[in-house]
């Protein structure tokens, strides 16, 4: 499939799947209601309901599941490993730590920024970590071996949160936030993460040169002109700003930066830059897919989109390896 | 464009790697880097592709090589590395034009001359049969001449060329070094490296000999490879014939002295 049309097909189905997202809701609103209270403010409770819930909802699922998408085959074109995906590389689980932070202390009680603040100053710690080791004289495995470090010390003190959590209301709110979910969000959400976000976007594409001279291995990416400690530098800050802004408003949500590359690769010609714009078309389009699925599938019972997204990915993923065996890539 | 190196000396690990080497490539020639295993072949020719540090100068079409940039080195020195890497199941066509890469502007596409370039470089190497096949399919052989073929494309004044024969068939291994003979001859300045000797001699212009990261030898391969250089720097016995005046090697055991040092092995 050519490029173009690969990335158009995919626009096509995000711009769909944002319109049901806007209009699926417990809210049983009409299609005109909905269109008047989004765009003229229509009825009151209409306005609300679309301005405030629905619209950051979905923009949200959007601008995390493209980060994800992104991130995800950035590291996998990077790392030249299938199996690579954003948590790799550790700013995921300090993020999480940092919301966490908020909730034991209690200070997300006291400011609905608390939260992602402490999660953005998590994610922020990785990556000041991940680039002052990118920066020295390193290989691409010391960084990784490093986000692996990063991830288990996180995953380490969150459990140490939890043991020593004050109440087991806190306990339970901290596993719910750790679960991953797009709810109740607000455009105060969209307009903090967003910044950090595009920044994020903006270094991964423009590495993507990079991405494709390093399918050859890292010296014949240098022979062929890539700055290669500048090229580290950039795909680590760019993953951990897209994930971690992400990870500060939803809480970490799994396999779709594992699985959309996987899901695209074959049908682009390979070449790790081609597939950056469609994983990450593709991984708003999960994403809002899912949180649809996780408002509708129980009724009454909203499902966490983080536990949805495992819950499918998991096995998806497995049928995905074994169906052929040298289908990996 | 000369690719040159005065004084080259690599410290890896601690460990003396690269000790005072000399070595110029000159235009319109193909030197053979020679040596035992660990004599440190690729590590000057990593040194000489800007990819390790070093202390002493590396000029590079008589500039100073640490003061080009990255970008700027591209499009004079190319170099393929010893270790064949293919990370995802490209075609081996995309795989050739990814040589083009440091000629590209950003986001640039290639134009008519940089896919007349490739496809040039995909007969040199004989693999133009093989253009819509997934590089990752092949076999090694094949991969080589694909990564060769690439290294070619990038079409720099100088090229670097770390076993680019290792793997290869009989014909195949010929193919590549008459290859390089012909790129060479458009002024083009070729540094190869070889363990097949004969191959060395028959088609190098010049062979440069290193043992433990100093230069042994460095001229003509009629007068370097001789039987006392064989026995000494490689600790073989040789039978040599000559060809169109060239030395034609046939190692036919180990020299005295490893010969002893292997019987006292195995009485070990």
């Amino acid at each position: 499939m050519s490029p173009a049309r690969l990335a158009l097909l995919l626009s096509i189905a995000v711009a769909l799947l944002f319109a049901a997202s806007l209009l699926v809701g417990p809210a049983a609103l009409g299609l005109t209601a909905s269109l008047d209270g989004l765009l003229s403010g229509g009825g009151e409770a209409a306005a609300i309901i679309m301005r405030e819930v629905r619209l950051p909802r979905a923009l949200l699922a959007a601008l995390v599941g493209f980060g994800l998408g992104l991130s995800g085959a950035a590291l996998q074109g990077f790392l030249r490993n299938p199996l690579a995906e954003p948590g790799i590389i550790g700013v995921s689980a300090t993020a999480s730590l940092g919301a966490v932070i908020m909730f034991y202390s209690g200070l997300a009680g006291a400011s609905m920024l608390a939260l992602p603040a402490g999660a953005m100053v998590g994610a922020l710690v990785a990556v000041v970590v991940l680039l002052a080791i990118a920066a020295g004289n390193t290989t691409t495995l010391t960084l990784i071996l490093a986000g692996i470090a990063l991830s288990s010390l996180a995953g380490a003190f969150t459990s140490l949160a939890l043991n020593l959590s004050p109440n087991p209301f806190a306990s339970y709110e901290i596993i719910f936030w750790l679960l991953g979910s797009i709810k109740d969000r607000s455009m105060l959400h969209v307009w903090i993460s967003l910044p950090p976000m595009i920044v994020g976007w903006t270094l991964i594409l423009a590495s993507a040169r990079a991405l494709d001279a390093l399918s050859f291995g890292e010296e014949a990416a240098q022979s062929l002109g890539i700055d290669l400690p500048r090229a580290r530098i950039m795909l680590v800050a760019g993953v951990a700003l897209a994930v971690g802004a992400g990870v500060a408003v939803t809480g970490a949500i799994g396999f779709v930066g594992l699985v959309v590359p996987h899901l695209l690769r074959p049908l682009t010609d390979r070449m790790p830059s081609r597939l950056l714009l469609p994983s990450g078309l593709g991984g708003a389009a999960l994403l809002l897919a899912a949180d649809i699925a996780a408002r509708t599938i129980v009724p009454a019972k909203e499902l966490n989109v983080g536990v949805l997204t495992a819950l499918i990915g998991a096995p998806f993923f497995l049928w995905l390896v074994t169906r052929s065996r040298r289908g990996l890539a | 464009m000369e690719l040159s190196a005065r004084g080259l000396n690599v410290d890896l690990a601690g460990r003396a790697v690269l000790r005072g080497v000399d070595v110029d490539v000159r235009p319109g020639e193909v030197v053979g880097l020679l040596g035992p295993n660990g004599a440190g072949k690729s590590t000057l020719m990593r040194a000489l592709a800007g990819q390790v540090a070093h202390a002493g100068t590396v000029r590079i079409g008589g500039r100073d090589g640490a003061a080009l940039s990255p970008s700027e080195r591209a499009r004079l020195v190319a170099y393929l590395p010893q270790t064949r890497v293919i990370g995802w199941p490209v075609s081996v066509e995309k795989a050739v034009a990814l040589g083009r890469l440091p000629w590209l502007g950003f986001g640039g596409r290639p134009g008519p001359r940089d896919v007349e370039i490739c496809r040039e470089a995909m007969a040199v190497m004989d693999v133009e049969g093989l253009a819509g096949r997934r590089a990752t399919e092949l076999s090694g052989g094949e991969q080589a001449r694909v990564l060769a073929a690439r290294a070619i494309a990038q079409d720099t004044p100088m090229l670097i060329a770390d076993e680019p024969a290792s793997g290869l068939d009989p014909a195949h291994q010929i193919a590549m070094m008459a290859a390089l003979g012909t790129i060479a001859r458009r002024r083009r300045a070729i540094l190869v490296s070889l363990h097949d000797l004969t191959l060395a001699a028959r088609w190098c212009d010049r062979v440069v000999v290193l043992r433990d990261g100093a230069v042994a030898a460095d001229g003509d391969p009629a007068d370097v490879l001789d039987a006392a250089m064989l026995a000494k720097i490689f600790g073989i016995r040789a039978h040599i014939a000559r060809e169109d005046g060239r030395p034609v090697l046939a190692p036919v055991g180990l020299s005295g002295e490893a010969a002893r040092g292997t019987a006292a092995g195995e009485m070990r």
